[in-house]
């Protein structure tokens, strides 16, 4: 019994106090809450879950106070320009302007913009993690500006066929279709008839010079889109250029990937390719279907331009190798861009879906700055100084590298980058370059409006 | 049977409890789980990575509100750290370029100079800046900002020049209830001069060592003060106070119709002393001056004012003064009496209003720099520009009422705002009806609209000039050629010729085109051809 009464005893403390910590940690977290709760709401801890704290640039910016009923404050701009005097015509056509914005700004769904997010951190010795989103609350993502780049984020497949001398990759999703459709509802609620016309002529004209009806070659289109652009460092070119020493660069390769849903385009280019009169070498493998134009003439690079199409993909190359290692890599033939260590570290820890990618080897940037390094040699009458700061400025070891994924999600855009790029750096060069650009392009436009304008007056001697 | 069935009902008890301990145990769990735990996974969202480079984030983090509106982080260390150093390295860059050795010494101690300010000053010390903005209540927001070194860093002058430990906010204690705007800030003066003389020192220019050299003599025989005495008499805390009276109306003498309203403005500037040098080489000015001097000496206060003879819409008579410690110089010696009624509590003054009461609420009671802009302030300059503006007739009335959407005094401005040295930089706070967001966004759109603003009409004048003055050039080969086929064709005055009867004349063999697109008519002889865009510019 008694031992029963403790227990019991021992049982309702536990409990007593068991609440009373709850509590207390309740207590607790409300008035660490209290302290930061905003009067007006925020998207910041929705972004905030996106970014890394405690690197090197952190940024959040709410932008619901401004974009909130944005399409409204530009409808009110019609009763600024109300009082001003104009022909009715003209009136009438700044209404329809007005109206045309206003429409445009609500359908694309900037007003559900709700907040701006970066965060940079080094996330190893001179290895930088960015992190970028643009934040709409969930359910507010129907405008057109947020679904036209891609809609639920898939697996990286342009990845998969980048050969292992891929300089740069660039892919991305597009819905080709929406904007025409976009266009064409923005112009039929425009108000502008000529502008209706215009539309449709366009279309005739172009099914009368392609034979093609244009609703049908935007359907051919799969949303896919990317670029690959290879230098072959194992092969090196020379190019003629009228210089004394010989100008050499990695052979390079240019490679345009199409998700296509049929062969229209395909047979669209062959159709084109054959009016050339040019020598057309054909494939026409299992899967692959492929033309490539002989160029006659002898090149340092190697090219002979060719199409083809393979696995629900149209491919656009210099030369059909290229595209041939494209396969071969994708078929698992032959090791791709993914099983060199420079992707594979860069690659640490991304997202392995996305709708939207970039990938930049040091490669890259090295060729660039090699090849200007030899053209600032070749000028030899340089100020050593300047020479010397050039010299710095391009020194090949600190070519730029990164790999980027960005994503469509449910509340707008997340993106990750890797690379050897700080982000408070970048945050800090980009409003220096934007006035220095500004600056250089400003003054010599004024210096050289004056000197005109004096040439002129010199001419006049009698006028001022 | 009792005792077991006491036994029973106990047993049940105790089940009932360990089940509600259970149960509130689960419920607790998975409920305060749910709130606590983070969101789900997801390959986008932060993995909460640490730092590889050592960056001042949590340091900054703690001085600035999350969940606002605005929130900002920069590190600075990767640029800043070893700038002096850098600053050696572009002078290197410079080495090889041919000048001649008087130029490359001039250019070796500039660059001297830079390194030794940059590295004295401290800025290479400054780790990283951080900005929040939280709406604290509905349309107040409340602003921090911290400009942050590592703790024993902070030894700069830049760092210690404007403020060394926080004090109470003094100054406030003086404003008066009318105060529409107040401003305060500690600065040492003494270390300035100190630092430009050491500087100089080193700078290795005999010239400027010279003219420094000279400075406090020539300081002396202009004031008739002693340098290094004025500079110890400082107390190295300044303010400026401006008052509007909306109980007192003036009408400025401004040309126009209706006359202009303000309330009776009032100007008082007070510095800390430590004794009376400066005020008594003021007096002396005053004395100089020949104007008639009211002297007041009522126990601590010592107050000399001059009578301004003219009559003037405002209250005008120039009063210094000195009392408990502040200098005070003022456009009137009623509002040194009214700050120094405010202080000894004789009367109501600015802490006693309800704004001051609103935005100083929750805010820090010490700092080495601080001040307030009276809503008040804004309103009245808002009322002016609509005054002015209901003036000018004949406007456009779109962008009237542009402008009267711009400028409603109802968006007046107002803030509070306390800023402290803190063994880790600067930090402030400020308190207002401004959200940070929109500061942000709106200061590099300004900067970019007041380069525009320069630049564009710089350009097009001088473009439209230019194309003027080609269509000078263009009349007087229309007027030649006009002149030349009269005389070849034994034409009159008052006949006109056609375009092809004058392109034999010009060079070209056709009518030169205005470059601004307007066409020339010619005219009859013995009259000016003209352009449809310029006009007869002959």
């Amino acid at each position: 019994m008694k031992t029963k009464r403790l227990l019991m005893s021992v049982l309702i403390l536990a409990l007593i106090i068991f609440g009373f910590v709850l509590f207390s940690v309740k207590e607790k977290q409300k008035t660490v809450l209290a302290a930061q709760t905003s009067a007006e709401q925020t998207s910041y801890s929705e972004v905030a879950q996106y970014l890394d704290k405690g690197g090197s640039l952190y940024l959040y910016l709410s932008t619901e106070k401004w974009l909130d009923g944005l399409s409204g404050q530009i409808a009110k701009w019609k009763d600024i320009f109300a009082g001003m005097p104009m022909g009715t015509g003209d009136r009438e056509n700044l209404d329809k302007v007005i109206a045309l914005v206003s429409r445009v700004v609500k359908d694309s769904g900037v007003e559900s913009v709700s907040g701006f997010g970066l965060s940079s951190i080094a996330v190893d010795k001179d290895f930088y993690r960015t992190r970028m989103v643009l934040h709409h609350y969930k359910g507010k993502g129907a405008g057109f500006g947020w679904t036209m780049f891609g809609r639920a984020p898939h697996a990286l497949n342009g990845l998969d066929m980048a050969p292992s001398t891929t300089a740069l990759a660039v892919f991305s999703d597009f819905d080709a279709a929406q904007l025409w459709s976009v266009i064409q509802d923005e112009t039929k609620h425009s108000g502008f008839p000529d502008a209706d016309k215009g539309l449709d002529q366009f279309v005739k004209q172009f099914k009368r010079s392609s034979g093609l009806d244009w609703d049908k070659l935007l359907n051919s289109f799969g949303g896919e889109y990317g670029v690959i652009l290879t230098l072959d460092d194992s092969k090196m070119v020379q190019l003629p250029l009228p210089t004394a020493e010989p100008f050499e660069i990695p052979d390079p390769g240019l490679l345009i990937v199409a998700k296509a849903n049929d062969e229209t385009l395909f047979n669209q280019l062959e159709k084109q390719l054959k009016q050339t009169r040019l020598q057309l070498l054909s494939v026409n493998k299992d899967h692959l279907k492929m033309r490539s134009v002989e160029v006659p003439v002898p090149l340092p690079i190697t090219l002979r331009p060719s199409i083809a199409m393979a696995d629900g993909y149209l491919y656009i190359a210099s030369s059909d190798t290229l595209i041939e290692d494209a396969l071969a890599v994708k078929a698992g033939l032959k090791p791709g861009l993914k099983s060199t260590d420079e992707f594979k570290h860069v690659a640490k820890d991304m997202p392995t879906q996305g709708n939207r990618y970039t990938y930049i080897s040091q490669r890259f940037g090295q060729t660039y700055l090699k090849i200007q390094q030899q053209v600032m040699a070749m000028k030899g009458t340089q100020d050593p100084g300047v020479a010397k700061l050039m010299h710095e400025l391009m020194n090949p070891d600190n070519a730029k590298y990164m790999f980027y994924v960005g994503a469509t999600t449910d509340e707008g855009w997340v993106g990750i980058g890797n690379g050897n790029q700080n982000g408070a750096i970048v945050a800090a060069a980009v409003p220096v370059a934007v006035i220095a650009v500004g600056t250089a392009m400003v003054l010599p436009a004024v210096a050289a409006a004056k000197r005109r304008a004096a040439q002129i007056n010199a001419m006049h001697s009698n006028h001022p | 049977m009792n005792l077991s069935s006491n036994m029973k009902i106990n047993r049940l008890i105790a089940a009932g409890f360990c089940l509600a301990a259970i149960v509130a145990g689960l419920v607790c769990f998975s409920g305060c789980g749910k709130k606590s735990a983070p969101p789900v996974p997801n390959e986008y969202k932060s993995t909460s990575p640490k730092s590889a480079e050592p960056t001042s984030f949590d340091a900054v983090a703690k001085n600035l509100d999350e969940g606002g509106d605005f929130y900002f982080y920069v590190s600075t260390e990767k640029w800043l750290d070893g700038l002096s150093d850098k600053i050696s390295g572009w002078h290197g860059l410079f080495t090889d370029l041919p000048m001649d050795a008087d130029d490359r010494d001039a250019l070796d101690k500039g660059f001297a100079i830079a390194t030794r300010i940059v590295r004295d000053s401290g800025i290479e010390d400054i780790s990283g800046f951080g900005m929040s903005s939280i709406a604290i209540d509905k349309g107040v927001y409340r602003t921090k900002s911290v400009l942050h070194h590592y703790p024993g860093k902070g030894s700069g002058f830049g760092w210690t020049m404007f403020g060394k430990a926080p004090h109470a906010l003094s100054g406030f204690d003086l404003a008066p209830a009318t105060t529409a705007i107040a401003v305060f800030s500690d600065a040492d003066f003494g270390q300035l001069w100190s630092v430009v003389q050491d500087e100089v020192k080193h700078s290795g220019f005999p010239q400027a060592q010279q003219f420094f050299d000279q400075l406090p003599g020539l300081y002396a025989t202009n004031t008739g003060l002693d340098l290094n005495k004025t500079l110890a008499s400082l107390g190295g805390e300044y303010g400026v106070i401006l008052t509007l009276d909306d109980s007192k109306k003036v009408a400025l003498p401004l040309p126009t119709a209706t006359p202009v309203e303000i309330p009776d403005p009032g100007l008082l500037i007070m510095i800390k002393i430590n004794d009376d040098t400066v005020f008594n080489r003021l007096e002396k000015l005053m004395g100089q001056s020949g104007a008639q001097i009211i002297r007041t000496d009522n126990g601590d206060l010592k107050m000399r004012t001059i009578e301004v003879p003219l009559p003037l819409p405002i209250e005008l008579r120039p009063s210094i003064a000195m009392a408990g410690g502040w200098l005070f110089i003022a456009n009137n010696d009623s509002l040194i009496e009214e700050a120094l009624a405010v202080k000894s509590g004789s009367k109501p003054g600015l802490k006693s209003t309800d704004e001051f009461k609103e935005l100083s609420k929750d805010m820090p009671t010490q700092g080495n720099q601080y001040s307030f802009v009276s809503k008040r302030f804004g309103t009245n300059i808002l009322n002016v520009q609509q005054q002015v503006m209901a003036m000018q007739a004949g406007q456009v009335p779109g962008m009237q009422k542009m402008m009267q959407m711009f400028m409603d005094p109802a968006n007046a401005q107002h803030g509070f705002s306390v800023g402290t040295v803190t063994d880790e930089g600067f930090a402030s706070v400020m308190k207002g009806n401004q959200s940070g967001s929109k500061v942000a966004v709106l200061v590099p759109v300004v900067v970019v609209g007041m380069l525009a603003a320069v630049a564009i009409p710089n350009f097009t004048k001088a473009r439209s000039t230019a194309q003027s003055n080609a269509c000078i050039n263009n009349l007087r080969q229309i007027d030649g050629a006009k002149e030349q086929w009269a005389l070849e064709n034994k034409k009159n005055t008052g006949d006109v010729p056609k375009e092809s009867d004058l392109a034999p004349y010009i060079r070209g063999g056709k009518l030169p085109r205005c470059p601004q697109g307007g066409h020339y008519i010619i005219g009859a002889i013995g009259t000016n051809p003209t352009c449809s865009v310029h006009g007869d510019l002959l």
